[in-house]
Order: C-alpha cells, then structure tokens, then sequence
C-alpha cells in the first residue's frame, strides 16, 4: 500500500492543504506547531475514522481537539491511495451530524459500502491499534518499558498469517481469569469423602436399627419389679411385727427369772420331784428327835455287837451251843437294832430330804406365787407357770425362725429387685438409645440432602470453570503457537535487522516467550532494561521492522516514523535512515522539526521527497 | 359401601429443603392430613384406605399419638393402614404393637392378610413393607374369592423394586377396588377399579400438577370413583422465551406477571430458553424474589452469529479462536461454552 496523495479541507489548522507523497523516503518537517501532530491525525483519522469520545471525555477527544472553529463545514478531507494494483480514494467529513465517508475504487471506477468491512483488507488488516502498534512509530512509544511487554504479548499474540489484530489478549485472559476467581468463590464446601461417609452412616444406623430387638419387655419388667417391691415391703413389715413379738415375749420371759428352756423344765422337774417328795416324806414334818433315838439305837447295836462278838469269842472255848445261841441273841437284837438304826436315820434323812423340799417348795412358791403355802394348787399353778414360760419361749423361738426366715428371703428379694432395676435401667437405656439414633438417623438424612444441594450447585458451577478452563487453554494454545511459528524466523529477521542498524554493536535479539528481549553483544545477554534509550529504540525499531517484514511480506506498507529520532546522534540517524533507504521497500514517512535529517539525508545522497506543513 | 383412599402422605418430610417456603410446605403436608380426617368424617366414609408411607420415615410415638387422635375423632369411619417402603416396619418401629384407636386397623404383616369388616360386608385386603424394598411380585397370582361381600387391596408398590405389580391380572382378580400408593402422581383407571392416587400434597419439584384424594362408591357392578384435588400449592414448570432484546428487568417483568396469574402460594420451576444479548446476564436471585422460585435452568445462549464474526475478524485472535472451535463435529455444551466465554472476553477486550 502507497499514499499518493492528500487533500485537507479543514483539520485543525490545517486549511485546504494538498500533499503529494513520494513513493520511497518523505521527509515531512516544520517547525514547531506547524501541524505535523495535526497531519499524522489526519491520517490516521482517515484511515480509521476518528472515534468521538464519551461523556467527559468528548471534551478533549480528538474531534474537539481538531474541529475547527471557524469553517467546521468542511472538517474533513480526502486521501488517494494504492494497493493491490488499485488506487482508491476515501473522503471523510468529521462533522458531527453530518459525518461521512465514502470509499472509491478509482481503477474500476466503483464505490464501495460498508467501508469500515471494506477499508481493512484494502490497508493490509490494520486497525488504528495494530497501527500503532507496527507501521507507526513515535518516540514516546519506546520509553514506557511496562507496556512495552504488554504491547509485545498482545502483539504477538494477535499476530495471524494476514495482518495485526487489535485485541488485547493478556486483557481477555485476565477476564477470563477474573471470572474463574468469581466462580471458584462461588463453590461450596463440600467433601466426596465426607459425603460418602456420611452416606454409609446412614446405611449403617438403618442396618442396625433394622436389626435391634423391640422395646416390649420394658413393661414385664417393670411388672416384675413392682410385684417384688409389694413382696418386699409385705415381708419387711412382717418382719417387723415378729421382731415386735418376740421383743414382748423377750420381755415377759425375762420377767419369769428362767434363762432358759432347760432351766425351766428342770425347775418344773425339781418342783415335781419336791412336791412329791414333800406329799411322800411325811409333808415337811421335822424329825430332830429321830435324831437322838437314832444315836442311841446305834449305840445299842454297837454294844449288841460288841457282846456277840465276846459271847462269840468265848463261845469258842467253852464249845457250848448255848453261847452260839446267845450270840445269836444277840445278833438278832443287834440286827434289829442296826435296822432300827438305819431305818430311823434314812426316816431323818428323808425327813430331811422332805423338810428340803418343802422348803424350796414353800420358798419357790412365795417367790414366784407370793403364797407360801404348799398346795397341789399352788403346785399346779407354778407348773401353769413354767408351762406357760416355756410356751411362749417356743413361740418366741419359732417367730425368731421365722423372722429369720423372712429376713433370708427379704435379701433375696432385694437382690432380685437389684437385678430387675438393673435390667430395666439396661433397657431404657438401649430404648433411649434407639429413639435417639432414629432422631439422629433423620437429622443426617436431612444433612445428607443438603450435602446434596451443594454438590448439584457445584457441579454446575464447576461445568462452567471447565468451560473457561477450556477457554484459556485454547488461547494460550494459540498464542503459544503462533509464538512458535514466527519466533525462530522473527528472532532471526530481528536480529539482521538489528546487526544492520547497529553497525554490528548488537547482532543478536530474542524474544522468548514470556516476551522479554534480550540482546547479544560479546557472547553476552544483556536485557533490554539496562540499554540506553536510543538503543532500547533501536531495537524496538528492529523488531517492529521484522514484525513488518512478517506481515506484510508482499507489500509494503507505509512506515511512519514520528519524532522516533530525537535520542539518536547523527551517526546513528544517518545509517538508519540510509539503512531504511537500502532496505525498506515501502514508504517512509518521517515527521521531523529538525534539520538534521534533511541534511543527513543530502549529505548521505539518499533521495527523499520533502512536504512542509 | 363408601371409600376414601389416600396414600403417600408423608408427614415428617420437609419439602425444598432450605427454601424460605420448606417448612411451611412441611406444615401443609400435616394440616391437609388433618383436613383429609376432616372431609372422612363429612362424607361419613365407611372406609379410609391409606396405602402405605403414611410417615416419610420411622415415626416416633408422639407422631402415632397425633394421628391416632385424629383418628379417633371418625365417628363412623374404620382406617386400614400398610406401611409402605419409607416407613417400613422394622424390629425397632413404634408400628408394633401401638394401641392404635378402635377404628383403627394396622395390617403389620408383609405377607397378604385379609381384614373383615362384616357390618360392611367387606374384605381388606393388605400387606405392609417390613424392609425398605419388596422386589417379589407377590400379588401376581391372587384372586378374590365371588362370595357376594366387597373384596378391596389395599397395596403399595407399583415399579421394580417395590412390588411391581402386573395391572392387567390384577384387573381380573376378582377385586371391587384396588387402592395403590408409592407412585406419586395420580393415575386411576375407572374401568378396571385401579387406583393409584398419588400424595395429597406434592412433595418434590418434579411432582407437577395438583395432587389430592379420591372417594369412591362402590356396588356390586358399579363403582363410581371420583379424583378429588385438595393440594394448597402446586409446582408449576414455566418456560420464559429470551431474544437479543430482553433485558433482565423485563424478563423479572413477564415472571411477575406469570406468578400473579397462577398464584404466589405455588412454586414455579424455571427455565430461561432462546438467544440473548451476550452482555445480558439474567439474574437469578431477583427472578427468585419475586416468587417461590424452586429451581432456575438457564439454557439462553448468547447471540454471535458465529460465521460474520469470523468473517470479520479472520485476521486476529478473535477469528482464530473459532476456528480451533469450529473443526469440532459435535458441539458439546462444554465446547459451546468455552467458546461463548472466550469470544466474549476477546470481544470485550477489542480496542478501536
């Protein structure tokens, strides 16, 4: 694509100017407010239009900037142009209200519509952005380093086999990213593995429950306890009452003066035997005098003895029967007399015996009936008595055997009332437990529904992180590959083209893929960072060029160089522009308020055609 | 002989959960219960039937005292009762041995028992769930005998897994009238005496319609059995149709619209269909203040004409993107997606 020529109506300050441009190196200068800013957006106004800015910013938006005050009828102009073997004229009023723009193919003499579908293809793919980008170049664009990079991504990264693009591809990546943030912040809790613990949880506490025996026996055991604890309290209180039994009988017994049953019946015997003694011995009567008869008949058989023992003893001389005899006559009054004698002193000792008896019968009885007389009613009485004793000692044994009893049966009862208590607490408990499982059984079902809900939501959410995950992948795919395409090959045009306008100071540049220059000088990498201006220009020139030579392989488009020398010194200016002369096929625009160039330019003998605004 | 015959009630389930309405939905289920008692002692049924998940699980004893007062309130009514698969009856369930009202009949066994009733000349005949599923087609082979008194069965069940039952036998087993559960929505076939009445009060949000009981009234040689609606809420599906033109606002617009027509007790299942704005996003917590909103599918996509973008933009990213998107054969919604998303940023991030 060449311009040819330009025709301003109003611009600016620009009034009705008309310039023709030559067909390689054009030197566009003036002096300082002459309008060389003026005519490059002019340019560019007619290339792309011109946008009007929005609310606040249409106060200094390009339109207010340029409307001209005086004649804004005519705020517009015309451009000539060639390309693809056609020359095409555009014409482009900027009025607002009476903007339009209408395109022309000279050659076949048609006019076309749609001109912003139809002007692209015709100015090689370029957009105002991607112009800024590539074919125009101004110096301030070489010193913001932190845009540069980006400038390079989204260059590269809108890099197509036909043109520059103008999409901002780090900005829709980091939209992309921006909304994967929102959604991941939009994801729930939620754990597989405490969803499916849960889940079997719940299969686990349905198993059991479906398998735990039911809750009937409660009432028989309670039934059981109730009918023991009766039976307890039935043989406590009759415990009692023995117990109270036997103290009354306790306390009469006491009353009787026995210790005992054996001491009872044996006094009962005793009294027996005395009474009987008593009614046998001659009631009581004392015998003292048995006493003294008793001696003297004792006394007589002992002298009854003695003279049948001397009787004897003669006897024996004097053989005579008659001795024997009177021995014997003796004998036999002394055998009676012994008798006597033994007769009257068992009668003393009976007497005794009788006397004793009634003694402690009378004594017995005074004691015991406070009468002293010794009557069979008496004696029947205190029989009645021991009887009576031992009676009640029998029933106060059998109530102390029975309470015994009771007692045995009242710890047995008591441990089985233990027993039963325990058993009915075991079983509230499993009761208590069931119905709490199943409460527990419900509030998981409900949790496990919830569980759900989130995991349905996450899914969802998740669908669309996929979906940008996706997104971001096939971009980065993209620019990844058309990085791989052109890198070797831009790397290396950039690289001669940088070795040539350098002179050989810097032969090597690369650009990897994280868009970082780096430039080779004495087998050394030094970053774009640490270089001076002018270089960091250069290179930037360098690779713009190579970037140009990429898309435009066939045909050149216009370069144009606004104020990009100002940090150059005259060597380095001479061997670009001399540089640009021998190899850029294209034309070149160089918008300029010095000199130098124009005598660089002479003095070099590079051919350039001069517009002065 | 007059019957009543509900099923499915499920008192205890708390429907959506974590919705403004859920516990609210939870209550109607339990106040339409007590209202259905109501409209058996009003019509002085001789029979209610309720076939089977009565409770959505175990119940507690509180819960059989409430019923079993209500119960107790029939004047003239006799209740049968099964269990059904939600509260089957396990070793642990409070449905052994509860002592239910006089009128009240509980068939515990799951084996086919028969319950007379002889002052109405009838036979019930039932079988409750003692395990959450019953896959044996017991009642394939059963025949009611002709012996002039009423033979209903009383059953649960109806898919694979839970009784599935052969309709065309049991229509010529014999029976005066086959009252089912299990199956939500309400299905009842005059002509061969089945019914399936489906929940009183719908439970789900795919359970569309209105719900309800039946009555029926049955002589020998006629049956006239009557659908009766008694839910207090329905879930209502609506479609709301999206073009480039329909901001968010408007689309709140038509909803609101929709729910005062067909009534804001309801709740309404959404889907959002056609093509959009692609700036436009439809949000969807205001479509869900505007009424009982149950669910939202989105299935607007937004408008690129495809073919003129990449047309336009065949020289940048724009147009490379949908290339590497176009050599799919099948658009799969993943694919799709990615594709919308990726547009839109690159879009967004066009500078002039």
């Amino acid at each position: 694509m060449k311009l040819l020529e330009t025709e301003i109506k109003d611009f600016g300050k620009l009034h009705q100017k008309k310039y023709t441009f030559g067909p390689r190196i054009n030197l566009i200068g003036g002096l300082n407010e002459s309008g060389k800013s003026t005519f490059h957006t002019f340019l560019r106004s007619m290339l792309f239009d011109m946008e009007r800015g929005r609310g606040r910013a249409s106060k200094n938006d390009i339109y207010s900037r340029y409307l001209p005050w005086d004649r804004p009828g005519n705020y517009g102009g015309s451009l000539d142009f060639t390309s693809g073997g056609h020359t095409y004229h555009i014409e482009r009023c900027f009025l607002a209200g009476a903007r339009s723009s209408s395109l022309y193919d000279v050659t076949t003499n048609r006019a076309i519509g749609d001109i912003p579908a139809a002007l692209p293809p015709l100015i090689g793919g370029l957009r105002e952005s991607s112009y800024n980008n590539t074919v125009s170049i101004a110096h301030s664009r070489a010193a913001t380093d932190g845009s540069l990079i980006n400038d390079l991504k989204n260059y590269i990264g809108n890099l197509t086999a036909a043109g520059s693009g103008d999409i901002n591809l780090s900005g829709a990546v980091n939209d992309l990213k921006k909304e994967h943030k929102a959604l991941e912040k939009k994801l729930l809790p939620f754990q597989d593995s405490e969803y499916h613990a849960l889940k079997s949880h719940i299969a686990d506490l349905e198993e059991e429950l479906d398998t735990r025996s039911c809750t009937g026996s409660l009432e028989a055991l309670a039934a059981a306890r109730d009918s023991a604890k009766q039976e307890l309290s039935a043989r406590t209180s009759r415990r009692e009452t023995l117990n109270r039994l036997i103290l009354q009988a306790r306390n009469a017994l006491a009353g009787s003066g026995f210790q005992n049953a054996e001491e009872a019946s044996a006094m009962d015997n005793r009294l027996t035997n005395a009474y009987s003694t008593y009614i046998r011995y001659n009631r009581g009567k004392p015998m003292c005098q048995s006493k003294g008869l008793v001696f003297l008949f004792n006394l007589l058989a002992f002298v009854l003895l003695f003279a049948t023992l001397y009787f004897f003893h003669l006897g024996s001389r004097a053989f005579l029967t008659k001795n024997y005899l009177s021995s014997l006559s003796f004998i036999l009054p002394y055998l009676i007399s012994l008798l006597a004698a033994m007769h009257l002193r068992t009668r003393a000792v009976k007497s005794r015996i009788g006397i004793a008896a009634a003694q402690f019968l009378s004594s017995y009885f005074d004691a015991v009936l406070s009468d002293r007389a010794i009557t069979s009613e008496n004696c029947d009485r205190a029989h009645k008595k021991v009887v009576d004793y031992l009676t009640l000692k029998e029933k106060a044994d059998q109530c102390a055997a029975e309470a015994e009893h009771e007692l045995q049966k009242i710890f047995q009862l008591q441990e089985s009332l233990n027993e039963v208590s325990a058993r009915i607490e075991s079983q509230q408990r499993v009761d208590w437990e069931l119905d709490h499982k199943q409460e527990e059984l419900q509030k998981d079902r409900i949790l496990l529904q919830e569980m759900e809900q989130k995991r349905d939501h996450n899914q969802k959410i998740r669908e669309e992180i996929d979906a940008l995950d996706l997104a971001l992948y096939v971009m980065d795919n993209i620019s990844s590959t058309i990085q791989k395409t052109f890198d070797p090959y831009l790397n290396r045009t950039a690289s001669e083209i940088l070795e040539s306008l350098t002179d050989g100071a810097y032969s090597d540049m690369r650009v990897d893929e994280n868009l970082s220059i780096t430039v080779v000088s004495d087998y050394r990498d030094i970053p774009l960072e640490s270089l001076s201006t002018g270089t960091v220009d250069q290179v930037y020139l360098a690779f713009r060029l190579a970037v140009i030579r990429l898309f435009w392989p066939s045909e050149p488009m216009p370069l144009i160089l606004d104020d990009a020398f100002a940090s150059y010194d005259d060597k380095r200016l001479t061997g670009t522009l001399s540089w640009l002369h021998s190899n850029y096929r294209g034309q070149v625009l160089v918008f300029t308020c010095h000199s130098r160039e124009k005598l660089l330019l002479k003095a070099s003998g590079v051919p350039f055609t001069e517009i002065c605004i | 002989m007059k019957l009543m015959h509900i099923a499915d009630v499920h008192i205890g389930v708390t429907p959506d959960l974590n919705k403004p309405w859920s516990q609210a939905r939870a209550q109607a289920v339990k106040d339409t219960f007590a209202a259905l008692i109501g409209i058996a002692e009003k019509e002085q049924a001789d029979l209610l039937l309720i076939a089977g998940d009565l409770f959505h699980s175990q119940p507690l004893k509180r819960d059989l005292k409430e019923i079993n007062y209500l119960f107790a309130t029939l004047s003239r009514t006799q209740v049968v009762i099964i269990a059904g698969n939600h509260d089957y009856i396990n070793p642990s369930s409070n449905y052994n041995s509860y002592p239910w009202a006089e009128n009240v009949t509980f068939i515990t066994s799951s084996e086919l028992t028969q319950a007379e009733f002889p002052w109405l000349n009838t036979v019930v005949w039932g079988l409750s769930y003692r395990s959450r599923e019953m896959a044996e087609p017991v009642l394939d082979h059963i025949k009611a005998p002709d012996d002039g008194r009423f033979h209903i069965l009383l059953a649960h069940g109806g898919d694979p897994k839970h009784l599935p039952l052969n309709y065309r036998q049991l229509s010529r087993a014999g029976f005066d009238y086959i009252a089912l559960g299990h199956i939500h929505a309400p299905a009842c076939s005059k002509e061969l005496g089945i019914v399936n009445v489906g929940c009183p009060e719908p439970l789900e949000r795919t359970d569309f319609g209105k719900r309800g009981y039946v009555l029926a009234e049955i002589e020998k040689g006629s049956r006239d059995i009557r659908w009766i609606p008694c839910s207090t809420a329905e879930y209502i599906p609506v479609t709301l149709e999206v073009n480039v033109h329909t901001a968010c606002t408007e689309l709140c617009r038509q909803f609101a619209d929709i729910v005062s027509q067909r009534g804001r007790q309801n709740i309404y299942v959404l889907t959002i269909t056609g093509y959009r704005d692609p700036d436009v996003e439809f949000d969807p917590e205001a479509l869900s203040a505007l009424g009982n909103v149950a669910q939202i599918n989105d299935l607007s996509e937004p408008e690129y004409d495809f073919d003129k973008l990449y047309h336009e933009h065949s020289y940048d990213m724009i147009g490379t993107y949908i290339s590497a998107f176009l050599g799919e054969s099948e658009h799969s919604s993943l694919h799709k997606k990615a594709l919308f998303y990726g547009i839109r940023a690159l879009l967004n991030n066009q500078s002039r």
